[in-house]
């Protein structure tokens, strides 16, 4: 990938706190997706500790991609070329969290006639999912660790299941929502470290998250999420 | 936006990421891992002895500080708070291995963990080839034009902001970005023949 001279100065101007808020946004966004800009991004870093005199040894390690996959960030949008070991994680993680959820459709289809496609069925059984106690475990595993109360679960005739939960402690409200791809224009614009793609026979469905917790939280409902679903499989 | 009549400190810079990352920008924290990697690296070398161990104290360190980014509370620097992850996550992993005791620094104090940072304790070959590369860079930097030269001086040594090197050598600040950018070009590619020269001694080692 080639990149600009005029990106890669405002990176160097970034590197100086050079740049306003809405510059540094984009230039953060740049080289997200550029390994190259990373690349200089960190060349800039060594002749900083160069001429500052700090200590810099080890320049050829790099821990940041396995601190990135760690974090549970393996569904952002860096074009990495290192990235293959990524993109594993991400289908991993997308895996575990669709067989999280192909556990409530099979819960759903037990109830229903097999010719029904997925959307109606979670429309028509949403009264049966909240009730079902297996489902519900799902949802509350998946805020384990948050002290998070359910307030109240909501469903749309499209399909889509959203419960709503409050932080006692702060105050602060999230939902976990799941829906057909077809009905979730909205969500495919959301940072994608707070949604994840499922795929399965019907068609593309979305697991998202989102309210006033912050990312670290979101990610980790999501993993939630995805232990849940590796044990219930076990 | 920030007064830039005021000197730029490298505080200044990584807090304004700090706070990104507060927000849940991940990729602002990224750049600071991309930063300071390298030097916490060499910091938990200093007490395990051991490159990979080094490196996997160093991932553990800066996942720790995400997970708890909320609880910086900004009033040391983020390298400063960083820093002492990484040694007390290095000081627990020599306790998890009972090696505490053939520890001799055990019950460092802020400063003296400072102190330790500068002792000369690392590989040697580390401390070679991190002397081979800090001359590479003074190199490319005395042979830059006299413009752009002092340029970059005058923001890395004494760390004024582009407004004020614009004031001292009378030119727009505009143009002061474009020489300290092109300075900086000329320096990143020596380094990158240097590590992809070093790259090429690793690799024919190995083989």
């Amino acid at each position: 990938m080639t990149i600009s001279k005029g990106i890669k100065e405002k990176v160097s101007a970034l590197s100086d706190g050079e740049l306003s808020d809405f510059e540094t946004r984009r230039v953060l966004e740049e080289i997200n997706s550029n390994p190259e800009l990373r690349e200089y991004w960190k060349k800039l870093q060594i002749s900083k500790s160069a001429f500052e005199n700090d200590p810099f040894s080890f320049v050829e390690s790099d821990v940041s991609l396995k601190v990135s996959r760690e974090l549970g960030n393996i569904l952002n949008s860096i074009s990495h070329k290192k990235e293959s070991f990524f993109v594993q994680q991400k289908n991993y993680i997308s895996l575990a969290v669709a067989s999280c959820l192909l556990v409530l459709v099979y819960n759903f289809q037990s109830l229903v006639s097999k010719t029904d496609s997925f959307s109606e069925l979670a429309s028509q059984r949403i009264s049966q999912a909240i009730a079902n106690p297996q489902a519900m475990e799902v949802l509350n595993n998946s805020i384990a660790g948050l002290n998070a109360e359910l307030q109240t679960i909501q469903s749309d005739p499209e399909g889509l299941l959203r419960a709503n939960y409050v932080l006692p402690s702060s105050g602060k409200t999230f939902n976990v929502s799941l829906s057909p791809i077809e009905s979730s224009s909205g969500l495919s614009s959301r940072p994608a470290s707070t949604i994840a793609y499922l795929k399965t026979k019907e068609g593309v469905y979305i697991i998202s998250v989102s309210g006033n917790i912050t990312a670290e939280k979101k990610l980790e409902i999501l993993q939630n999420a995805n232990f849940f679903a590796n044990n219930l499989n076990k | 936006m920030r007064d830039t009549k005021n000197k730029i400190s490298n505080k200044e810079v990584d807090l304004s990421l700090v706070r990104r990352s507060k927000k849940g920008d991940y990729r602002a924290f990224d750049l600071l891992v991309l930063k300071y990697q390298s030097r916490l690296i060499s910091i938990a070398f200093k007490y395990v002895k051991e490159r990979q161990l080094a490196e996997d104290i160093t991932q553990e360190a800066f996942i720790k500080a995400y997970k708890s980014i909320d609880s910086f509370r900004e009033e040391s620097s983020f390298y400063t708070w960083v820093y002492r992850i990484t040694v007390n996550t290095a000081k627990n992993y020599l306790v998890s291995l009972k090696r505490k005791k053939d520890f001799l620094m055990s019950d460092l104090s802020e400063d003296d963990s400072f102190y330790l940072e500068k002792l000369d304790i690392e590989s040697p070959q580390e401390i070679l080839k991190a002397n081979e590369l800090r001359d590479l860079i003074f190199e490319a930097l005395s042979a830059l034009g006299e413009e752009t030269r002092t340029a970059l001086s005058l923001r890395e040594f004494d760390g004024l902001s582009y407004e004020q090197i614009a004031g001292i050598v009378n030119c727009p600040v505009g143009t002061v970005r474009s020489r300290i950018f092109r300075g900086r070009e000329i320096i990143e590619e020596e380094i990158g023949k240097y590590m992809d020269r070093n790259s090429i001694d690793q690799n024919i080692k190995i083989s």
